[in-house]
């Protein structure tokens, strides 16, 4: 497949259709708000509606679920990918795309269809079987979007490796900190503190199953922000380590079990879906930022590739070692 | 950071991790409040005895460069970071100097009389 091949179907899969499957949505329902009670059902528990609200809310939603994603993708992923980025989560992205506008366009317009001619929200007949239906359709779009789409070989610049010789005797060791930048760092501390208040709020309300829940879940936010946030780097003549605070995760590979090292240029998104440590199919990431990584080549299995500053020196120094080795 | 020592050199080892560790931080590449590794996994990383690490870690506390704390590990200190900001001057004064075509051996001689 060619490259135009790539951002042409990405973006009739993860913009264009999306776009006109929620342009269609929109229009049907726009058609259909002059024969809704008002307010209308908005909301369906076990025994049918159990909410309302005003009857725009669904134009609302049908709008940010069926074409937010679409339009993030639109405005970020696709200068990326014309710029060159290739990863097999543009790929992800653009089918989920696909898949989300087409339950919100098919769910939502069903919801306002069944509402025409009620005299009250609360004779709003139950739509769960139907839910079902719009999510077997999202899957199945999904799937063609994913399938339609060319596979996406990562492509990563290398970064110009220094240069670094060891004499007989020598001992070297490289050390080097991969740290989250600081927009990653703020949204972090935003989603524990939300947590943290959600439980203040709960106890306040008295309810303590739910504030024990919310605490629970700001200290598993906080491990993982732990574990995120954070690794250290190092190279020796035993070979590289990557571990995050408290040694924990580690990931160590064995000098003879490094075919080669190399410093490149990683777009955290486009090639491994997001931060933290993460597995791509051929490359384990530790990733921390976007930028500049140090990959190890394995000998056998995957690449390791971390984001971290100095990542050319490393790469040297993991040559320089194995050279001498 | 990349600290490297040779064995086959006359120096002694800690004063060699010592320097090395002292460059680091003179190039900035270990920043005020950066933390070092610890003695032991420097020992195991550069194949020396763990005193031989702390012995420099020592030199390098006493010389104000860093801070051993208990539990923390040893710690870059605002001396070391303004001893980067001063390398970087001494930088520029090497490529000034180089400018005006001056010797090394004068360069040398001036900074050694202003001291």
């Amino acid at each position: 497949m060619n490259d135009m091949t790539v951002t042409r179907r990405f973006s009739v899969v993860g913009v264009v259709a999306p776009a006109v499957l929620t342009a269609a949505a929109l229009g049907t329902q726009a058609l259909w708000m002059g024969d809704l009670p008002a307010p209308v059902a908005i909301h369906w528990g076990a025994n049918g509606a159990d909410g309302s609200g005003p009857a725009w809310a669904y134009l609302l939603i049908t709008l940010a679920l069926g074409f937010g994603l679409p339009a993030w993708l639109w405005g970020t992923g696709l200068p990326r990918l014309r710029r060159g980025a290739r990863g097999w989560s543009f790929r992800f992205l653009a089918a989920i795309a696909l898949g989300m506008s087409a339950f919100a366009a098919v769910a939502m317009t069903w919801a306002v269809g069944v509402q025409r001619g009620l005299e009250s929200w609360t004779d709003a007949p139950s739509i769960g079987g139907a839910f079902g239906a719009c999510a077997a359709i999202a899957l199945m779009l999904g799937f063609i979007g994913w399938a339609v789409q060319p596979k996406q070989k990562a492509v990563f610049d290398e970064i110009a490796v220094d240069e670094v010789t060891l004499a007989e005797g020598e001992r070297v060791v490289w050390l080097g900190t991969a740290k989250s930048g600081p927009a990653l760092v703020a949204a972090i501390i935003l989603a524990i503190v939300l947590v943290g208040a959600a439980a203040v709020a709960s106890w306040v309300a008295g309810s303590f199953g739910a504030m024990w829940a919310f605490i629970g879940l700001a200290l598993v936010l906080s491990i993982l922000a732990m574990a995120m946030l954070e690794a250290d780097v190092r190279v020796d003549a035993t070979g590289v380590e990557v571990r995050g605070p408290a040694r924990f995760p580690r990931i160590a590979i064995a000098l003879e079990d490094i075919a080669s090292a190399s410093a490149i240029n990683v777009e955290a998104i486009g090639a491994f879906g997001g931060f933290g440590w993460r597995r791509v199919p051929g490359a384990q990431g530790v990733i921390m930022s976007s930028g500049e990584a140090l990959r190890i080549e394995r000998v056998n299995g995957p690449d390791l590739v971390v984001t971290v500053p100095g990542a050319a020196n490393a790469a040297a120094v993991v040559e320089a070692l194995k050279a001498r080795a | 950071m990349l600290l490297r020592i040779d064995t086959t050199s006359e120096e002694s080892l800690f004063e060699q991790v010592a320097t090395a560790v002292r460059t680091a931080i003179a190039q900035g590449e270990a920043r005020a409040g950066d933390r070092l590794p610890s003695a032991r996994e420097l020992a195991d990383s550069l194949g020396v005895n763990v005193h031989t690490v702390l012995h420099a870690y020592q030199e390098l506390r006493n010389e104000g460069l860093i801070d051993l704390r208990r539990g923390r590990g040893a710690v870059v200190t605002e001396v070391g970071g303004a001893i980067a900001q001063l390398n970087r001057d001494i930088v520029e004064l090497g490529k000034r100097a180089k400018a005006l075509g001056m010797s090394p051996a004068t360069v040398v001689a001036l900074v050694k009389a202003s001291l």
